[in-house]
């Protein structure tokens, strides 16, 4: 049997490990920039295409985060392109920005996914509950308050509360790593 | 405080990541943003915490499937090279059905797709999950100096199939409640739950009254139980021997089909023997029922591994380079909450007893041998190990029953500081040494995984677990029964410390939370750590003393 070296890994299959670690990601960055459409899983597959397809120009070592979300920046200007200007879209020179910003904020990604499971694991349980329901249901807000029989508004505001509480939380946990 | 155009910006955001923001909507947004540089922060961290919820709160780790997968050696195949122009193809055709629910599991099962295709790459093999027990219809329940022909390990959950034993005993139970027991060599078709066929060897087996009717057949004769205990041998050109220990069979010519109680055969009663020719020729004979399988057999031949175990760790614990030597015997008044435990090694390093909380005291890889169990999320044995290491190497016989998702402890100190060592069976089911670290980047290039568990030895059995590590040549081996099972480099070493430590289980999710509890699911009955690299042949040998 073969002894699991870490170091013989073929280069193609290790593009495919980083593009799958990276989805998560990868879809955060083109929500943001695509805020208000749907097809952004659409979107991600065809990035995942075009950085399989330039596979051979990657260098294995090098910072794979920032090559891939170059692509997907790409992309999603490229799209916005074949829109009428009246479609959901940000400014070209905006999305440039907003692109780096966020680029550069999922830089420590897998901290924030560690820190973010310990948050989890210390919210309230209503709170916990709520996260469950929208996120490991895919429950829609509107059915979430027809079952809570509360207004959706109101859901949607504890929601919102809940994701800013889980922000500072990370935030926290990695300020006290530094 | 917050201002009306924050107030503004959150509420665009939440119907932004809501998917109901119109375009005069996003505008409003833009124009916050580009206000305020820390709303877009803001924005961005929304998003992506929206994305890292979904894919965190979907139960399936995939996030840990992709680390199994990136980890595994066998990316280096040929077929992983056409993977990505594969994945891109598909991808780009959308000719798949979209069955998961996220774009990323659908990504990872097209990327995983292939690999399925090759049994010798399949992922699917490595992921954690019990013995494949699908299909099977008895059990090895013990065995002894066993070895079968095209496997290397002993078989755990038989399926119906060829079964063929070349030397060493065995006991098989079958789910019908028949006991076989077989002696090598031996060669036979393990047909259903109420039919085996023996081309060749010798069998016994005892049949309980649930399992009336259970039938043995060879080339010259169908044996079919009345409720018993008997013998059956199938020899050359034909020949068979049958003796009845305890009541009765009745026997029939191979070509007789279906027979039933309806139609009486050629009885055998206790204490008779009788052989047959290939012509259904029956003759009364004298056998002597020593010659067959036996319970008392086995037994026997097991005790006698257990003595030769017994005078090997004797000599074993006076190694001066051992540190840490428990074999959890004499488990001398044992009480509900605590004791102590000899550490055997000698000299023992100064206050280096172990003390067992909670870990119940159970059976051993013989009868007679004692081990301790780590079932409940409160069971441990506590050490402390002063000094600094610069070669480890830790090994124990240890029997794992589930590979349950989470890290199980072999030995974890409390602490996780840098050069403290994590020795545990990972959550996707292999042995690895993680060593802590100054940040969780470099924590995580020290990580060393073995090859997968499963892959090697069914969960559920007694194996050796061996890990080595040398801070000279920055390396960390991986035994699993004697062979190696993985090697990795490390970027950098230095000696290990451990201070306190616990076999089997974590001290710290207690005080801090937040993480599943790493108790072993499962028992240990040995456990050693030693101050110097043994090599492969080092270990192969603790591990032939053992089994």
């Amino acid at each position: 049997m073969k002894p699991g070296n870490n170091e013989q890994k073929g280069v193609d299959a290790e593009v495919v490990a980083l593009i799958a670690q990276h989805q998560s990601r990868l879809r955060g960055l083109l929500r943001c920039m695509i805020a208000g459409h749907a097809d952004v899983d659409d979107l991600l597959q065809e990035v995942n295409v075009v950085i399989c397809q330039k596979a051979d120009t990657f260098e294995i070592g090098t910072d794979f985060w920032a090559w891939a979300s170059q692509i997907a920046r790409y992309k999603v200007m490229e799209r916005g392109r074949t829109f009428a200007r009246s479609r959901l879209v940000f400014d070209d020179s905006f999305l440039d920005e907003l692109a780096e910003v966020a680029t550069q904020r999922a830089s420590g990604f897998d901290e924030q996914r560690d820190a973010l499971r310990r948050c989890l694991q210390n919210l309230p349980p209503a709170q916990r509950a709520l996260i469950e329901m929208r996120y490991a249901s895919e429950r829609t807000i509107g059915s979430i308050a027809s079952e809570m029989d509360r207004p959706a508004g109101s859901i949607r505001q504890t929601l919102y509360r809940i994701r800013g509480l889980l922000i500072q939380c990370i935030q926290n946990r990695l300020g006290d790593l530094a | 405080m917050k201002s009306e155009s924050d107030r503004e910006f959150a509420k665009l955001l939440d119907l932004a990541v809501n998917g109901q923001i119109d375009h005069v909507g996003l505008a409003r947004a833009e124009q916050l943003m580009q206000e305020d540089r820390q709303r877009m922060e803001c924005w961005v961290d929304h998003f992506r915490l929206d994305s890292m919820l979904s894919d965190e709160m979907d139960r399936r780790s995939i996030v840990d499937l992709v680390d199994l997968v990136a980890a595994s050696n066998e990316a280096d195949s040929p077929e992983t090279g056409t993977l990505a122009a594969w994945l891109a193809s598909h991808l780009s055709g959308r000719t798949m059905p979209w069955i998961a629910a996220t774009a990323l599991a659908a990504v990872l099962l097209l990327m995983l797709a292939p690999r399925f295709w090759t049994p010798s790459n399949s992922v699917v093999s490595q992921l954690p999950h019990r013995t494949d027990s699908s299909g099977a219809i008895a059990m090895l329940v013990q065995s002894t100096a066993d070895r079968w022909k095209g496997r290397t390990q002993s078989p755990a959950m038989l399926s119906p199939g060829r079964l063929q034993l070349e030397s060493g005993l065995a006991e098989i139970e079958i789910y019908n409640g028949v006991t076989m027991y077989l002696e090598g060599p031996v060669d036979l078709d393990l047909i259903s739950l109420d039919r085996v066929h023996l081309h060749h060897g010798k069998i016994r087996a005892v049949v309980p009254e649930q399992a009336l009717g259970f039938t043995v057949t060879t080339e010259s004769v169908q044996l079919v139980d009345r409720g018993t205990e008997f013998a059956i041998s199938a020899e050359y050109q034909g020949l068979s021997k049958v003796h009845v220990f305890d009541g009765l069979v009745d026997l029939y010519p191979i070509d007789q089909p279906d027979v039933d109680d309806d139609k009486p055969g050629h009885p055998v009663h206790q204490g008779q023997s009788v052989e047959v020719g290939p012509a259904f020729a029956t003759r009364e004979t004298e056998l002597d029922p020593d010659e067959f399988p036996s319970a008392s057999a086995i037994d026997r031949s097991v005790e006698q591994r257990r003595q030769r175990w017994v005078q090997w760790s004797q000599q074993f614990a006076k190694r001066s380079d051992l540190v840490l030597y428990f074999t959890f015997e004499n488990p001398r008044d044992h009480k509900p909450h605590r004791q102590r435990v000899d550490n055997l090694a000698s000299p023992p390093q100064e206050p280096s007893q172990g003390t067992i909380v909670g870990g119940e005291s159970m059976a051993g890889r013989w009868p007679g041998k004692n081990a301790i169990g780590f079932y409940h999320s409160a069971d441990r044995v506590r050490v402390r190990v002063p000094g600094d290491f610069p070669q480890l190497t830790l090994a124990c016989w240890a029997r794992v029953d589930e590979l349950r998702g989470a890290n199980q402890a072999l030995l974890l100190t409390d602490t996780f500081e840098p050069w403290q060592p994590h020795w545990q069976i990972a959550r996707e089911g292999v042995l690895k040494l993680g060593i802590g670290q100054p940040t969780p980047q470099e924590a995580r290039a020290m990580r060393s995984p073995s090859q997968p568990l499963n892959s090697v030895t069914p969960i559920g059995r007694w194996m050796h677990l061996a890990t080595v590590y040398d801070s000279e040549t920055k390396s960390v081996q991986h035994y699993i029964n004697g062979d190696h099972a993985g090697s990795n480099q490390l970027p950098s070493a230095k000696p290990l410390r451990i201070g306190t430590a616990e076999i089997g289980n974590w001290l710290k999710p207690r005080t801090e939370g937040g993480e599943p509890v790493r108790n072993l699911d499962g028992r240990i009955d040995e456990f050693m750590l030693l101050r110097s690299a043994l090599d492969a042949k080092a270990i192969r040998e603790m591990y032939e003393a053992g089994r």
